[in-house]
């Protein structure tokens, strides 16, 4: 099901910013929610303390990056993009959030962008970080930009058009009666700006309604099968975001959850990174050609302490990792300034410090994109965002 | 402007025939909780002796009993259909209610202390949370309610406490284990004093340190170990609590204090005016609410009270969007489909017309996307995908009642003065009754509360 979001208001677009942006590349945003634990998929083996740290990691299957750095397992099946430079990683990165280390503000504050929470949570009218590069972009039409799956994505939320989409809706109502609909939702705006949309639906049948909608059965059959086999969620969503891509859309969004790993992270981080394998491994069979101009961005909340908690997991900490992939990006390279991991380099004596703001390698990956000046990255996308010098992270 | 018999039923309530007086809504708390002797679920013995035997049968499967394995399957099969029909039976539960204040207040609370069905063995426990952890403690004081519901088996799962040992314990000296923050951030963050609240990393740690030896007996009873508890003292809020032995009493201490605390009246405040009343919640609203939940000690009746009476609580209707579980019971009821009715459908029928509808609204029962629960703003649900999800669901569910309804007198009897000018011409306008009663549940005005 597929839906254009008409937006309340249009934006101001200069002829320059129009000039400026000619662009046929394209950015896929995976949020990885739940706090990634990038110690663990990106191991910093060479670091002497790491293994102090974690002494028990299942390095069978593990691809060395580097002297430095090894890929956990649970992302072998990457280890050709690595070769092929369509892989890379930044380490020791972290939006500006500190300290309280909730996910929820820790969430809120990656997708609207802001160097703070305090000025997300007191604008009236709060929007995202990608909403806000499309009103940088020429020609932006209600499929410029996806957000995909079934939750509200913030980085999408704004004035700028976008669409959305999600498996299995359906609604048959008459042409008089969405005519006679339209008029009522005409007086509520917050519905009026869903509600053009929502009806676009009314040619489909109801064939689309899966009923495991709840996911039981998928709970049952998850006790039996290897995780791999069950990550087809994020397969369909980067399906559908590869098909969009390939026509008119640039710009394609969605979220891989499942990376809260407080308990035996050796068994439960393995899900989550299997979704993420597929996703990108989808991603680049779809896009075929399109491939080549594009780039994957995956970025989550926080990182996790850097010693195991108690239960042979670990807790919310601070610097995390991210991942790049794609055509479009340099690749076969950890970036990043590594802070070290003895005592005294540590964030609050726990946590990974960071070394760089993750806006900052997103807002390099959207220069080298959309060719976005600089005080755009830094006074539109990302407010108040110190730009530092160019990690060349792109071709 | 509303009457206030009408704010009553759809703010604090589940809409038709649920009308009283505002601050005597409280009195639907005081008596016996009777839908859930009608709607019963499996206790939590009773299902942690299903788990139990289907662990027992999963390791006699795995060395190629192959009856093992089936038995193992019927099991599987059979706890996905008890989640499955302890879903109808909460959402029923709110349906045939007479005490709507009481239905609504309960997924407040259930919510508040989120499960998220992160497995099977969640899943299928999370009825009985409800049952025990919540249900009965809704009109007593808070600590009782934070108190049971922290302790509860099924929280400690969830919020994996019951892999937290303290690492000075022999125990946790003799096989290399330690703290596992979870429960102890979580109930700070999200259960007492919220986000904003006054607390810092240290204090999340000694929480975590006090809070170990807490651990589940026999997949259903909450059990104190002191032997896996961290020995001495901590220091949590600028208080001190424990010390050798290790007690239960000591966390049931710091419950008790973290339910007076002045962060956790102004969190529930806020998040109780925000839940009822507005997204953009009265300040004077919080503060007089705030202040009845701190001056009583968190005694949640005079919680309540403070909430309904103030005058804030009847400005006018439709600042909320009625979240999915919520719209889809109001619309059951505004279309007088009866107990008897709904007791009557197949287990795929109502998964088809009620359960399955909600999650294509964005609200998969008991699946919240963490342990903050479900959003309450009403753009997080008025989404051309979430409103999409109710326009279906309205046309699915007004299609049988077609030959019992006028649906201008459905209009009528549902909306009131809410009817805007536009949707009254639409029902008039309309070709067929299916379409204009499908119209009415899926206005702004009664999505809106």
């Amino acid at each position: 099901m597929i839906m254009g979001c008409s937006a309340a208001a249009s934006p101001l677009i200069t002829p320059v910013t129009f000039a400026s942006v000619p662009s046929d590349n394209r950015l896929v945003v995976i949020i990885l929610r739940g706090a990634m634990d990038g110690l663990d998929v990106v191991r910093p083996i060479g670091d002497r303390n790491y293994a102090t740290y974690r002494d028990n990691i299942d390095t069978t299957g593990q691809t060395h990056l580097s002297g430095m750095f090894a890929l956990h397992p649970g992302l072998a099946n990457l280890a050709p993009l690595w070769d092929a430079n369509e892989l890379g990683f930044v380490h020791a990165v972290s939006t500006p959030y500190r300290d309280k280390r909730s996910h929820f503000d820790g969430q809120d504050l990656l997708e609207a962008g802001y160097a703070n929470l305090h000025q997300y949570q007191s604008t009236s009218d709060p929007s995202g970080w990608l909403n806000r590069l499309l009103t940088l972009m020429p020609n932006v039409h209600s499929e410029t930009a996806f957000a995909i799956g079934q939750e509200h994505l913030i980085m999408m939320q704004g004035d700028e058009k976008h669409s959305s989409w999600s498996p299995g809706r359906s609604l048959l109502m008459s042409q008089q009666g969405i005519g006679l609909l339209e008029r009522v939702y005409e007086t509520d705006p917050l519905f009026h700006a869903s509600a053009q949309v929502a009806i676009d639906l009314s040619a489909e049948g109801m064939d689309g309604i899966d009923m495991d909608d709840d996911g039981m059965m998928q709970q049952m059959m998850r006790q039996n099968l290897k995780s791999a086999r069950l990550s087809t969620r994020s397969k369909e969503l980067a399906k559908f975001a590869a098909d969009q891509l390939k026509q008119d859309t640039r710009i394609a969004a969605f979220s891989i959850g499942g990376w809260d790993t407080h308990n035996n992270q050796k068994n439960t981080i393995n899900k989550p990174l299997a979704e993420l394998s597929r996703a990108i491994l989808t991603l680049k069979a779809e896009l075929g050609d399109v491939w080549e101009k594009t780039a994957v961005v995956c970025m989550t909340e926080f990182g996790r302490t850097v010693r195991q908690n108690g239960s042979m997991g670990t807790d919310h900490g601070t610097g995390g990792a991210m991942v790049l992939a794609g055509g479009a990006i340099k690749g076969g390279d950890v970036y990043g300034d590594w802070p070290g991991l003895r005592d005294s380099d540590l964030y609050k004596e726990r946590d990974l410090l960071p070394t760089q703001d993750v806006r900052a390698i997103a807002a390099y990956v959207m220069r080298g994109l959309f060719g976005l000046s600089k005080t755009d990255l830094s006074g539109t996308v990302f407010p108040g965002l110190q730009l530092p010098k160019d990690p060349k992270i792109m071709l | 402007m509303s009457t206030l018999s009408t704010i009553a039923a759809v703010r604090f309530g589940y809409g038709a025939d649920q009308g009283n007086d505002l601050p005597e809504l409280a009195q639907q708390l005081v008596g016996d909780d009777t839908v859930v002797q009608d709607y019963p679920n499996m206790t939590l013995q009773s299902t942690a002796d299903m788990i139990k035997i289907r662990i027992a049968l999963k390791k006699q499967a795995d060395k190629g009993d192959a009856e093992a394995k089936q038995g193992y399957q019927d099991l599987n099969k059979f706890l996905v259909d008890h989640v499955r029909n302890s879903k109808r039976n909460i959402v029923m539960r709110a349906v045939v209610s007479d005490a709507g204040f009481r239905e609504r207040l309960v997924q407040f609370w259930t919510n508040h202390f989120t499960v998220v069905a992160k497995n099977l063995m969640l899943s299928s426990t999370i009825p009985a949370f409800i049952d025990d952890a919540i249900r009965p403690h809704i009109a007593g004081n808070f600590s009782n309610l934070l108190t049971a519901s922290t302790l509860h088996p099924v929280m400690l799962n969830f919020l994996d406490q019951t892999s937290s040992i303290g690492p000075n314990s022999n125990f946790g000296k003799r096989k290399g284990r330690g703290l596992n923050e979870n429960l102890a951030r979580e109930l700070l963050e999200l259960h007492t004093m919220g986000v904003n609240g006054n607390y810092t990393q240290t204090d999340v740690r000694q929480l975590a340190e006090l809070l170990t030896g807490l651990r589940v007996h026999d997949r259903h009873e909450m059990q104190f170990s002191p032997r896996l508890a961290e020995p001495g003292t901590e220091q949590v809020l600028g208080q001190t609590y424990g010390g050798d032995p290790a007690k239960v009493t000591d966390i049931q201490g710091f419950l008790v204090d973290a339910s007076h605390h002045r962060d956790t009246a102004q969190n529930i405040a806020q998040k109780l005016v925000v839940h009822f009343v507005s997204d953009d919640p009265n300040p004077d609203h919080v503060a007089h609410v705030a202040n009845r939940f701190y001056l009583s000690g968190g005694d949640l009746m005079q919680t309540y009270i403070a909430l309904l009476e103030h005058p804030n609580s009847r400005s006018s209707l439709g600042q909320k969007a009625k979240q999915p579980f919520d719209y889809v019971v109001s619309g059951i009821r505004a279309l007088g489909y009866t107990a008897p009715m709904l007791d009557k459908l197949t287990a795929a029928q109502f998964r088809r017309n009620v359960t399955i509808p909600m999650s294509l609204m964005g609200q998969n029962m008991f699946n919240a996307n963490g342990p903050d629960g479900w959003p309450e703003n009403a753009d997080a649900w008025i989404t051309p995908i979430g409103l999409a999800g109710r326009l279906q669901w309205a046309m699915q569910v007004t299609e049988p009642r077609t030959k019992q309804i006028d649906p201008r007198k459905f209009l009528n009897n549902t909306l009131g003065d809410r009817a805007s000018n536009a949707l009254k011409f639409a029902v008039l306008k309309a070709d067929n009754k299916q379409e204009a009663m499908a119209m009415v549940l899926a206005s702004p005005a009664f999505n809106r509360r």
